[in-house]
């Protein structure tokens, strides 16, 4: 029981904890130390490992989810993307670029590697069981759609690695 | 007590009192209601206040079970006509918030008494875990290029040899009282506009006591006296006394 109050203490101490204030100048300070927070915790370019993709990931579902006008079928929509987002970030090799994950509520989870603007790849992930993939490479587009399975397709590692 | 001097022009944007604790999960929220008729007539804005919960589990071979995120009512926050008092009871706390025009401690007490008193006559004497005071400034930075130093005692800046121009900071310093055992976060900031001119720099005093006290016992009050003490303190011993006469 003790550890469990050293928690709480520890909690109601934390700078994360703050008087909730109503001014704009209040809720700014808060802004600037929730964006310092998300920084600290930004996947590094190189040298990542798969926690902190995770950790990315589930912060970006969890903002997104946040927003009291998602109805409730447009959550679990989520949400499934989110699992099988999960379960493409373990497949996920540890020799290629960091990838940039946003959500969208039409594409599911987006994973996307990104140089130039015509240097570009990206792979979204809905509830169904596909990746459907897109790089732009100069003046050619392609896209297409990969199996969801425990292996990274082989043709994403040669798009990424075309880009960097 | 140290007697410092009252400001006449005080840079205060807002000042609240914060308790923080804890209500039973299974909380009528008409005791809310009921507390909000003492005061209705004059707070005639009411806003439901949520909190918002979503949960994640990371199974064996990164399988992911999940449920819906939701939305969790934790009580409301009522609005004064003039939009300048806000009072806020949720189920793990109760704030009053006083934006500018600060009018002076006194007022500022009485009116979190005020309506603590009627939250507090429907929710019983159960213990506090945190009272908390915030005082968030303001303080007009010159137009023309000027040292941090002119403002602030205290500033961890650039060594001299560098050739830059500060262009924005954000710095926060955590104390504790060497005499009791209040606590703090000092934040000092600037604040983010486009325009050059009418700058502030955000000094943002947030101290408070962790503890146990009684919901109705007179240890709050006590305990919010020497908090203000501390944010006091910190207020005219962090600005320069030249900063000082502007507020005089």
């Amino acid at each position: 029981m003790a550890s469990t109050l050293e928690e709480e203490i520890e909690l109601l101490t934390s700078p994360l904890i703050r008087s909730p204030s109503i001014s704009e100048e209040g809720m700014e300070v808060t802004e600037e130390f929730n964006d310092l927070i998300e920084d600290h915790f930004e996947p590094l370019s190189t040298g990542w490992d798969k926690k902190k993709i995770k950790l990315d990931l589930y912060k970006k579902v969890y903002k997104f989810l946040s927003d009291e006008d998602l109805t409730g079928e447009e959550r679990l929509q989520i949400m499934s993307s989110f699992s099988n987002a999960i379960l493409f970030a373990d497949t996920l090799p540890s020799t290629i670029h960091t990838p940039e994950i946003s959500v969208d509520i039409d594409f599911g989870v987006i994973f996307d590697w990104t140089l130039t603007k015509f240097k570009t790849f990206s792979v979204s992930i809905g509830k169904g069981n596909y990746l459907n993939y897109a790089a732009i490479y100069g003046q050619s587009v392609h896209h297409g759609k990969e199996l969801l399975g425990d292996k990274f397709p082989d043709s994403f590692d040669l798009w990424i690695k075309r880009i960097f | 007590m140290q007697n410092y001097p009252t400001l006449t022009n005080a840079p205060i944007r807002e000042a609240l009192i914060d308790f923080r604790f804890q209500l039973p999960n299974d909380f009528n929220f008409e005791k809310f209601d009921r507390a909000y008729t003492n005061f209705k007539k004059d707070f005639p804005k009411r806003e439901a206040l949520n909190e918002s919960l979503g949960k994640f589990e990371i199974g064996p071979k990164g399988l992911v079970s999940s449920a819906a995120s939701t939305i969790k009512p934790i009580g409301f926050l009522y609005k004064s006509k003039d939009d300048l008092s806000v009072v806020q009871y949720k189920t793990n706390g109760f704030t009053y918030n006083r934006l500018k025009p600060y009018i002076d401690w006194t007022h500022l007490v009485s009116q979190a008494k005020l309506y603590w008193s009627y939250l507090q006559t429907e929710i019983g004497s159960g213990p506090i875990s945190r009272i908390g005071l915030r005082f968030i400034n303001a303080i007009p930075l010159p137009a023309e290029k000027f040292e941090l130093d002119d403002i602030l005692t205290e500033f961890h800046g650039l060594s001299d040899g560098i050739d830059c121009t500060i262009t924005g900071f954000l710095h926060r310093t955590t104390i504790r009282s060497n005499s009791n055992s209040n606590q703090g976060h000092i934040t000092t900031t600037v604040e983010k506009t486009d325009a050059s001119k009418d700058r502030k720099l955000i000094f943002d005093i947030d101290v408070f006591n962790v503890g146990a006290f009684l919901m109705d016992g007179d240890e709050i009050w006590k305990t919010l006296d020497s908090l203000r003490e501390l944010k006091n303190s910190i207020f005219f011993m962090q600005l320069t006394s030249e900063k000082l006469k502007e507020f005089a």
